[in-house]
């Protein structure tokens, strides 16, 4: 029988070779020209090589019942998912501020990009209040 | 938070790795709890409490200008 670990791990190599298909996917498209621009190469050839390494890791774990014992408690360990949120919480806070700061200096140079941006950061100030409703109903 | 868990812990004659195993955190977490760097949820105090046989208010100290803070 599958502990809620095992099929933790198993959801996440799932995860892992979709995200490899979609990387190959980005390759595919950037050599029959549909994307034009390098950077979707660069950012194929990262998928891609990132999902890899985590199938590999996930797989080595699934068969490993010790290294899966270690990694069960690395992920549930209350203070690494403290961490994690800090670490989140951080992030945003950080984001918004630059976002903002981008938008002021980028108004200068191109209006029209500065007001996209704006719209994005009016986007991400939705989702953010959006999670806040989620989390204050569920809790 | 101040704790007196490095001090149970030396009595019992027990490693860090060892007390984290038996309540199923990371020795980082037990390392942080000792020094007073991070505050145990009520399920993790709880765990040490009856791992040490103690209740929780021996083991933490709670402080009344902590609380305020």
């Amino acid at each position: 029988m599958q502990t809620t670990f095992q099929r933790k791990s198993r959801n996440s190599l799932i995860y892992y070779v979709f995200l490899f298909l979609a990387g190959l996917a980005t390759l595919i498209l950037r050599r029959k020209g549909i994307y034009t621009n390098d950077t979707y190469t660069g950012l194929g050839f990262g998928i891609l090589a990132v999902s890899l390494v985590r199938i590999v890791q996930w797989s080595i774990l699934l068969r490993n019942h010790e290294k899966q014992k270690c990694a069960e408690i690395q992920q549930t360990d209350e203070r690494n998912i403290f961490i994690a949120k800090e670490a989140y919480a951080g992030f945003a806070a950080l984001s918004f501020l630059f976002q903002f700061l981008l938008i002021l200096v980028v108004g200068i140079f191109a209006p029209e990009f500065g007001t996209f941006l704006s719209f994005v950061l009016s986007g991400n100030a939705l989702l953010l209040y959006l999670c806040f409703l989620y989390f204050h109903k569920k809790y | 938070m101040k704790t007196k868990i490095a001090q149970l812990r030396k009595e019992h004659k027990l490693s860090q790795e060892e007390l984290a195993l038996a309540v199923g955190v990371t020795r980082q977490t037990i390392t942080s709890l000792e020094v007073g760097k991070y505050t145990a949820s009520l399920l993790l105090a709880h765990k040490i409490a009856v791992f040490f046989h103690l209740t929780i208010e021996d083991i933490f100290l709670f402080d009344d200008e902590e609380q305020k803070g």
